[in-house]
């Protein structure tokens, strides 16, 4: 037994990502929500890609944008859960139906038919720029592609969306 | 791009994170680390036998002598754990002394002794690999498992975990499961369990007289801490939410029943705090990063917390606030007034 004190470094460091956590988990949540349109596989993904923050954090910490690496990471493994779900598609096993019951339920899920209609790439765009407020430069960032393709993508999400729930622009 | 915010936000309307989304995290951060650990103590013990076949294989020039097989009688000296592995510990606040507990009851944590401190109740896997509460002496004899639970949970944690033995030993409380918990009491004679909460609840710790039971969960999106009879009913809420300002969990009352400390975490107050048992005068005891369960000791006058971030245990004065550090690991609770059980890593 030795007396110590408490390590300043440490303090911080547990404290900076659990505020990082606190400010973003939410968030990062919803996005998620909207591109797969499975809350429990949203959950999954946002908690994985917490976890692999935390494992880095260190480093993760002192970049100029912890918010921006963690939705390339959530995106990164959005991309692999698609790749999985093909796989289990092939071998035909249903995934588990999640029931969504409530009063807006049928609304919220003629937005969730609506966004799962879109392709991945348009939905992401849509997502990062017209939920999360991020500009194009940021969704290029995050999607690796150049902002003039994020606009484009934009664009034809903003209106096939439109299109798909009949609202007039 | 308004119009599109506001179909996005029908999208999401009424999704609610885990309340207890930041412990998982911490949690899965800790399974992955063991997992690591796990498959690395495998490969170096696959590599250490396969080194050791080589050369029996070469340097024998005898091939009618038997060879050396894992886990014969003439493989040397009783294989120790693989690396990386939490392995429960006493340590003995005055000598520093180390004892591992028996093999035989080595589980992967929850431990917590019963009153008379001759047992402990612990968490540990089952020949099927599915995580149960099991009992024991603590000389490692009389190993008991008293859940039988099958199955994984949805995200391959949810067996019963949080043990806590009832002040007159004849229960023990634990939660069950971890993706919906409640909190189960089980009487350990008669074999029956019974429900106690039904809001969602962990890490249940009797009040000293038994008659009812502390635990933390949600209420919208705070996180508190609240209290039931025994005998199952509606929780009270005691600490965190509006009442305080704070969110708090992991309580854990005082032995003489007058008190209760909880982590807590908000604008005012963070690390340890204590509350009258009530809930009321709500205090911080210590400052610290965000930790796991504290434990009071027996004597009332310190507690024992484990900083998360990095596995480290110590103990804090209760009347001065002076903490002391014990050692790595995780503290899951006290033998007596100067021994602690400790997950130690190894």
């Amino acid at each position: 037994m030795r007396d110590v004190t408490l390590p300043t470094e440490a303090q911080t460091a547990a404290r900076d990502f659990e505020s990082f956590f606190l400010a973003e988990y939410r968030s990062l949540c919803q996005a998620l929500l909207l591109l797969v349109g499975d809350a429990f596989e949203a959950e999954e993904i946002a908690q994985e890609t917490m976890t692999r923050i935390l494992e880095r954090w260190d480093r993760v910490g002192a970049m100029d944008s912890p918010t921006g690496y963690a939705y390339r990471t959530a995106l990164n493994l959005q991309r692999k859960r698609i790749r999985r779900l093909a796989v289990r598609a092939r071998h035909r096993v249903a995934p588990v139906p999640v029931d969504d019951i409530g009063p807006e339920a049928g609304d919220r899920q003629d937005v969730r038919r609506a966004l799962a209609s879109l392709p991945e790439g348009q939905r992401a765009a849509l997502i990062l720029v017209d939920w999360l407020d991020m500009d194009t430069e940021e969704a290029g960032r995050a999607l690796g592609i150049e902002p003039a393709s994020v606009r484009v993508r934009l664009h034809r999400a903003r209106s096939s969306l439109r299109d798909a729930l009949e609202v007039k622009p | 791009l308004s119009d599109t915010r506001e179909l996005l936000r029908r999208g999401v309307e009424g999704f609610e994170p885990m309340p207890d989304a930041f412990e998982r995290v911490l949690a899965r951060r800790d399974r992955k680390r063991r997992n690591q650990r796990i498959t690395a103590g495998v490969v170096g013990i696959a590599v250490f036998v396969a080194a050791v076949w080589i050369v029996t294989s070469v340097g024998s020039v005898d091939r009618t002598q038997t060879p050396a097989v894992p886990g014969g009688a003439e493989t040397g000296p009783t294989p120790t754990p693989p690396a990386g592995i939490r392995v429960p510990y006493l340590v003995d606040l005055n000598t520093g002394e180390q004892t591992p507990l028996p093999t035989s009851i080595a589980g992967v944590g929850g431990y917590s002794v019963s009153p008379d401190g001759t047992m402990v109740a612990y968490v540990s896997d089952d020949d099927e690999g599915a995580g149960q509460v099991y009992i024991a002496s603590l000389d490692g004899t009389d190993v008991q498992q008293v859940t039988h639970f099958r199955g994984s949970g949805m995200r391959g944690a949810g067996l019963p975990d949080f043990p806590d033995w009832s002040p007159d030993g004849a229960a023990i409380a634990y939660v069950f499961p971890l993706e919906d918990p409640n909190v189960f009491v089980l009487d350990l004679a008669t074999g029956e369990t019974s429900q106690v909460t039904n809001e969602g609840a962990l890490h249940p710790r009797f009040s000293p007289d038994g008659t009812s039971i502390v635990y933390w969960g949600t209420r919208g999106d705070d996180v508190v801490v609240r209290s039931v009879p025994v005998t199952g009913g509606k929780g009270t809420l005691l600490v965190g939410g509006g009442k305080n300002d704070v969110h708090a969990s992991f309580p854990t009352f005082s032995p003489d029943g007058s008190a209760l400390a909880v982590r807590c975490s908000g604008p005012r107050l963070r690390g340890i705090c204590i509350a009258d048992a009530d809930g009321t005068n709500l205090r911080e005891l210590v400052s610290v990063p965000p930790v796991y369960a504290p434990e009071w000791s027996p004597d009332g006058t310190r507690i024992a917390y484990t900083i998360w971030a990095d596995d480290r245990v110590f103990v804090v004065d209760v009347a001065t606030g002076e903490t002391t550090f014990v050692d790595e690991g995780r503290v899951d609770d006290w033998l007596d007034d100067h021994t602690l059980i400790i997950m130690r890593t190894e």
